[in-house]
């Protein structure tokens, strides 16, 4: 047998505490953790610095690694103590003591290898609880020996059918706080199959996106110890913990170390290099090695119908947005003009939902944003010096413009972000899929929150005079934003983005940066087959 | 996200200066021995499995005061102003 086949102990025993668990861990790869698998693992490394000790006759040697071919099985020992003749597996839990089946069939698959690897007979083996400090002997009888060998049995199973078992009912208390939650997403996913009602807001993520934001010409980006060191001009500008930032944007030329970026990327915080008002590159952090969600993303862009069908729904979501949108602008305005682009973009939405082709959902697209941005025109507030006729890009010719590129360029790296969290690859698009080197299937994220969080944004700064009509310069035949406004334009994104919606299906209600993981991992959780259609974001 | 202000008392100059620098790592030095640090669960119990490495359990003493939402704005600061990091964004 292949040794890259053997089933880790550890894992064979999650099958019995929860099977999509070790679907996550053992086949997609998973490797997120949180605090309590962290400090079991940082307890283990402290008792390891001692490989042996010897103590009231009890001889312990720490860390022994077994495996066996006869059951494909892999496992390491925490402890393997010999007392009185007898050779037995100590299994170390955090907590305090209690009685649970997947200890107990831990400890007696590591005794079955145990008796594989010496010959010997392993009649019982110990779970040693740190909290409580008390050991409890597990007994290796008859009947722990074929529940053992089941979880294997299921185990196996599970691996070859290569999909995520179904979620056998209501989430349980071990679904809050578990690691993988914001993979499975079983309060959703038992939503959605009816098991229960509304599914509770989720616990935050692990993406707060706090932003290293850095826009200061040839400035020298270092790493120091566990700490990022920013210097301009020999001096140190800033000098901030690695812990206290999620991602790193850089708007301008400037230096950056190859340990700070061996840092960045295991530490998984992404980095964007910005230029001319969008994103030129990016480093990512380690990949997630989700390969089937992957296979699965591709035979689902393969397929003309299924991507068809959510490339509809991503259109019709992002015209009811533009709708939404102007609506809101206009509730105290009144203007008729607007009413009357409102009603069209109702029409095409409905138009996109029934639309033959791609082709003719990049038409019903193109009329709606013509449509859309007239009216956006109306919503600028006169008198602020900001003249906007039309959307031109690549470069944008007017300061309105050239905001609204800007806006779009960050929140394409929002969106690049999410899908690289959810694990998909961001360049294969389902709507966006006729140009090649573009993050398509970002983009294709993206539509459904253009106008609720960029143009919001854009919007914004203009009407509350943030940003003044003459902070721009000319660049190239085009036009941008000076220094200054940059970075409160910056700031008034990350303000947007760290804002609460209501999501349109689940009910609760979450910053738009967490929707739009929630968005990523919905597209994933269709092209995987879990839930059945993608549903967009709409805002109400 | 966890909030706590950390003293230290280390008995001997290596280890002091040991735990300042780990410290440093995942925090804002406020004053003499006393830090504040804003971090997620993960960064925490990192944090401690760090110190618990450094420190001489008989001699030396550190203290994590918890600060809960409600009392994280009843905290009064005289003085030369301190940036507490970890809470937003950094835009330089």
């Amino acid at each position: 047998m292949d040794t890259r086949e053997y089933l880790p102990i550890s894992a064979v025993a999650e099958v019995l505490f929860c099977p999509r668990n070790f679907f996550y861990r053992a086949v997609e790869g998973a490797e997120e953790t949180n605090h309590h698998m962290l400090e079991g693992r940082f307890q283990d490394e402290r008792r390891n610095e001692r490989r042996t000790r010897s103590e009231d006759g009890r001889v312990q040697t720490r860390q022994v690694s077994l495996s066996s071919d006869a059951l494909g099985l892999r496992g390491v020992l925490d402890v393997l103590e010999a007392a009185e003749g007898e050779l037995y597996p100590v299994e170390f839990k955090k907590g305090r003591a209690e009685h649970r089946l997947n200890d107990d069939v831990q400890v007696c698959l590591q005794g079955l290898l145990l008796e594989e690897a010496t010959g010997r007979d392993v009649a019982y083996g110990y779970v040693y609880y740190v909290a409580s400090a008390e050991r409890r002997q597990v007994f290796l009888d008859e009947s722990l020996r074929e529940t053992a060998l089941q979880a294997l049995a299921a185990a196996r199973a599970i691996r070859e059918a290569g999909e995520p078992p179904p979620l056998a009912a209501v989430p349980e208390a071990k679904c809050q706080g578990c690691a993988l939650a914001e993979r499975c997403m079983p309060e959703e996913s038992a939503f959605l199959t009816g098991a229960q009602a509304a599914p509770r807001r989720p616990t935050p993520g692990s993406n707060l996106g706090r932003t290293l934001y850095l826009d200061v010409p040839g400035a020298a980006l270092r790493k120091r110890q566990g700490r990022l060191i920013i210097e301009a001009d020999g001096q140190t500008l800033k000098d901030v913990p690695l812990s206290a930032v999620d991602q790193v944007v850089i708007s301008q030329a400037a230096s950056l170390s190859s340990a700070a970026l061996s840092a960045l990327s295991d530490l998984g915080i992404p980095l964007y290099l910005m230029g001319h008002g969008r994103v030129r590159s990016w480093l990512q952090p380690s990949w997630n090695k989700n390969v089937p969600l992957r296979r699965a993303q591709y035979r689902f862009v393969e397929s003309d119908t299924q991507s068809l069908a959510v490339a509809r729904e991503i259109v019709r979501g992002k015209i009811l947005n533009q709708r939404t949108f102007l609506q809101r602008g206009n509730r105290e305005r009144k203007i008729d003009r607007i009413q009357g682009v409102v009603e069209r973009l109702d029409g095409l939405a409905a138009a996109a939902k029934e639309a033959e082709d791609k082709d003719s959902l990049r038409g019903l697209e193109g009329l709606a944003g013509r449509l859309y941005f007239s009216g956006f025109a109306q919503l600028l507030r006169a008198g602020e010096g900001f003249d906007f006729a039309s959307r031109n890009r690549r470069p944008p010719r007017d300061p309105v413009n050239a905001l609204l590129s800007y806006a779009y360029s960050l929140l394409t790296k929002d969106c690049i972000n999410a899908i690289i969290r959810a694990g998909l690859d961001p360049y294969l698009g389902l709507y966006h899929c006729e140009r090649y080197g573009r993050p398509a299937l970002a983009l294709d994220l993206m539509e459904e929150f253009r106008a609720i969080v960029a143009d919001s944004v854009v919007l914004n700064v203009i009407n509350r005079g943030i940003i003044k009509a003459d902070e721009f310069e000319p660049v190239f035949d085009g036009i941008q934003l000076k220094d200054g406004g940059r970075k409160r334009f910056f700031g008034a994104y990350q303000t947007r983005i760290r804002e609460e919606a209501v999501h349109p299906v689940f009910g609760y209600r979450v910053n738009y940066l967490r929707l739009m993981e929630i968005q990523a991992r919905y597209l994933g959780k269709v092209m995987q087959g879990e839930w059945l259609t993608y549903e967009a974001f709409r805002a109400r | 996200m966890e909030h706590y202000v950390v003293t230290y008392d280390i008995a001997d100059d290596k280890r002091r200066s040991k735990v300042f620098k780990t410290l440093k790592d995942y925090g804002t030095h406020v004053q003499e021995s006393v830090f504040e640090v804003v971090l997620m669960t993960e960064d925490y119990v990192e944090l401690r499995h760090k110190l618990l490495r450094r420190i001489h359990r008989d001699e030396d003493s550190v203290i994590f005061y918890r600060q809960c939402r409600a009392c994280e704005h009843d905290v009064e600061r005289l003085g030369r102003k301190v940036e507490l990091v970890g809470i937003g964004d950094i835009v330089l």
